[in-house]
């Protein structure tokens, strides 16, 4: 066991393996409140990536509705009953439970559980069901009696991954370049001890070929400077694929940089688990904040008012209306009067979004056609 | 591209540099065969194992696929205790094995084990949470410091012949393939399966043409596509050959030249395991007068895979003259 910092939990803690940061590290922000559940990003994925044979089960891509929905069929709940007390200091904001790693097994191994096959029965178990019942004469007061959101899920990438350090042939690892974990599909021989390590269940073994596979970052992408086909396909432009500097490297016009570490207005899922993910969630509005604060740790109340003063601050609105605005991975983006533009590596620009879409009005008579516009009943 | 190696941690580096015995043996292999020339006659001076197998000398062939044949009525049954691999995270806490039945016999050119061991239930599938019935035979390679019998070190490799009840199943009744699994399934969409329009023809995983695994869609079936032995689909035998120098170094050898067979019956499973006693390879052990034998054996009903195995110390075999 090695001593590694976790900037997510404010401490330090084991890890199997000695610290080895990449160059940069893949990271996602989601926008949880934007994200109407439509899978146009679980399908991108399935047809770019597991359409094959025993990849039937595989969703490196999926979006759940919470509470009730699961995939594998209760990944975090089975979890955190196993974790037991998952506490943060009031004060100091730090993790006083144990991680994955400090909370092992009778063996010594990380604390996990493997999924039964009939636990990837159900992709979309849950889907729009809600918690809560509305009573009579019950009104909005700012969080909803009758909830669910949608949890859009996919490799964290993390940057203390449990997966690999739970393989024993070493068939996994995080590349030196970008931080994306990768499973070599010519070295894995399907132990299936990442499953039952990953946290987050974003492993999958497949049948057929007896290996175990997970979400690749699309790095056939990556390496061209484009993001990843779940960030770009998403209709409701609530992503963004980045590459987050550490906490002690912050760039302020790195949109990532800025969402996560300057405006701490993006938080990543479950932290306590201690894999420091690398895919960050706005939370939803509207949701009971315990269940926030379980699911996202304690800065979600900061963090949500961040998020609803958002047009009073320029700097966070330019970096937000960049979302699903270019297939191309922003590195660096500026915030002018009207606009924000974000650029690549090398500083040329990539996209130019103004705060304020200009409105446009067609004239009621389509003079070029020769007729009325009108709606039709 | 999913073969692709990023060297990021120093532990990894160590990890793959261990785990690639055939890149290295090529570049030294003129002198490893010249060193195990010059030590063909001589015997290993290593220390006498608890439990002696000897292995009888038969004439003519032995029929792998007999594992009831009357050829083993000569020899000596050996019961070699088991344990559970506790040493090495991850571990088998529960074990469910603790006797090896041992017999061997050999043709000069061949030798052959007989592993016996009762298991309640034959498990050959694997599924998310299905495993198999496996057992190995591990062999040192390499006659002069003895390699540990956990899979051998970095300078004392260790040959190992690995039998696995699913692949026995892939060449007795064939690939199992999604449909096999469940046949009800209902796909709306397969690459593979583009000109089939009808959708009346199954067309199984065997069934994609090699080009395409291969060239055009690695996507398809990625560990196939990688050429991991583990994901091959199409199998002609039950045992693999493999090399390791120390834990998690399990490599699959280039030269495939064992054969297996096993049978399980009321309880019982009988598995032969057959392989070749010298062929002037470093790579590979040379098994004449008194060497040393291991085994390991997997439940698959209790999720027994990987290092969570029962394993056997070392014991002496002999090839009687």
């Amino acid at each position: 066991m090695a001593t590694v910092n976790n900037w997510q939990l404010k401490r330090e803690m084991e890890y199997p393996l000695e610290d080895a940061k990449p160059k940069k590290q893949i990271a996602y922000v989601f926008d949880t409140n934007k994200c109407i559940a439509c899978q146009t990003c679980t399908v991108a994925c399935k047809t770019t990536w597991t359409s094959g044979r025993g990849e039937e089960t595989i969703f490196f891509n999926n979006v759940e509705t919470k509470p009730y929905g699961s995939y594998p069929l209760k990944w975090d709940v089975n979890l955190m009953k196993e974790m037991k007390d998952q506490v943060w200091d009031s004060k100091t904001g730090e993790y006083k439970g144990l991680t994955v790693f400090e909370a092992t097994e009778e063996d010594g191994r990380i604390k996990g559980w493997r999924p039964e096959e009939r636990d990837y029965a159900f992709p979309n178990i849950g889907e729009d069901e809600v918690l809560g019942t509305m009573e009579k004469g019950a009104f909005f007061n700012g969080i909803h009696d009758v909830w669910m959101f949608y949890l859009a899920r996919i490799c964290n990438h993390c940057s203390y991954p449990a997966c690999l350090a739970a393989c024993p042939r070493k068939a996994i690892y995080k590349r030196e370049e970008d931080g994306i974990v990768l499973i070599d599909q010519s070295r894995c021989r399907g132990y299936r001890e990442c499953v039952k390590a990953c946290p987050y269940k974003k492993t999958f073994f497949n049948m057929v070929t007896r290996v175990s596979e997970k979400c690749i970052g699309c790095y056939p992408l990556i390496e061209q400077g484009q993001q990843p086909r779940c960030v770009t396909t998403c209709i409701g432009k609530i992503r963004m694929q980045g590459f987050l500097g550490q906490p002690d490297q912050i760039r302020k016009d790195n949109p990532l940089d800025m969402l996560v570490h300057v405006k701490k207005v993006a938080l990543p899922l479950y932290p306590q688990f201690g894999t420091q993910p690398n895919v960050y969630y706005v939370p939803p509005i509207h949701v009971p904040k315990d269940f926030l604060y379980q699911m996202f740790g304690p800065n979600v109340d900061e963090t949500i008012e961040t998020y609803k003063n958002m047009k009073d601050d320029k700097e966070l609105l330019a970096a937000f209306l960049l979302f699903g605005n270019t297939p191309y991975i922003i590195h660096s983006y500026q915030a002018f009067d009207t606009y924000t533009v974000g650029y690549n590596e090398k500083g040329d620009e990539l996209v130019r979004v103004p705060y304020t879409e200009t409105p446009f009005v067609r004239p009621y008579r389509d003079e070029k056609l020769a007729t009325y516009r009108h709606n039709t009943p | 591209m999913f073969r692709q190696i990023v060297r990021i941690l120093p532990v990894l580096l160590v990890g793959i540099a261990l785990v690639q015995p055939e890149a290295h043996a090529q570049n030294s292999k003129p002198k490893s065969n010249k060193k195990s020339k010059t030590n063909a006659s001589a015997a290993p001076q290593w220390d006498a194992s608890e439990i002696s197998i000897s292995s009888s000398r038969v004439e003519g062939s032995i029929d792998v696929r007999n594992v009831e044949s009357n050829v083993w009525d000569a020899a000596t049954q050996v019961a070699v205790p088991v344990t559970n691999q506790n040493m090495v995270a991850p571990m088998l806490t529960e074990p469910s094995v603790d006797t090896m039945y041992v017999k061997s016999i050999h043709d000069s050119s061949w030798v052959a084990f007989r592993l016996q061991w009762a298991d309640e239930t034959k498990d050959v599938t694997i599924d998310s949470d299905v495993f198999c019935d496996q057992v190995a035979v591990q062999l040192p390679v390499g006659k002069v410091d003895l390699p540990s019998p956990m899979m051998g070190h970095t300078s004392t490799p260790v040959h190992i012949v690995h039998w696995k009840g699913v692949w026995q199943a892939d060449c007795e009744t064939g690939f199992r393939d999604i449909v096999d699994a469940y046949p009800n399934i209902w796909v709306d969409y397969y690459p593979t399966r583009e000109s089939d329009l009808d959708r009346t023809v199954r067309v199984f995983a065997k069934d994609v043409p090699a080009e395409m695994i291969a060239v055009q869609s690695p996507n398809i079936l990625p560990g196939t596509a990688a050429h991991n032995p583990v994901s091959s689909i199409k199998r002609k035998q039950p045992v693999e050959e493999a090399r390791a120098e120390g834990y998690g170094t399990y490599t699959t050898s280039e030269r495939q030249l064992a054969v297996g067979w096993g049978s399980w019956k009321n309880g019982m499973w009988t598995v032969c395991i057959v392989i070749p006693i010298n062929n002037q390879d470093a790579m590979r052990p040379t098994i004449e007068g008194r060497t040393k034998v291991g085994f390991a054996v997997w439940n698959g009903k209790q999720q027994n895979v990987g290092s969570r195995k029962h394993w056997a110390q070392w014991s002496d075999l002999i090839l009687q003259p």
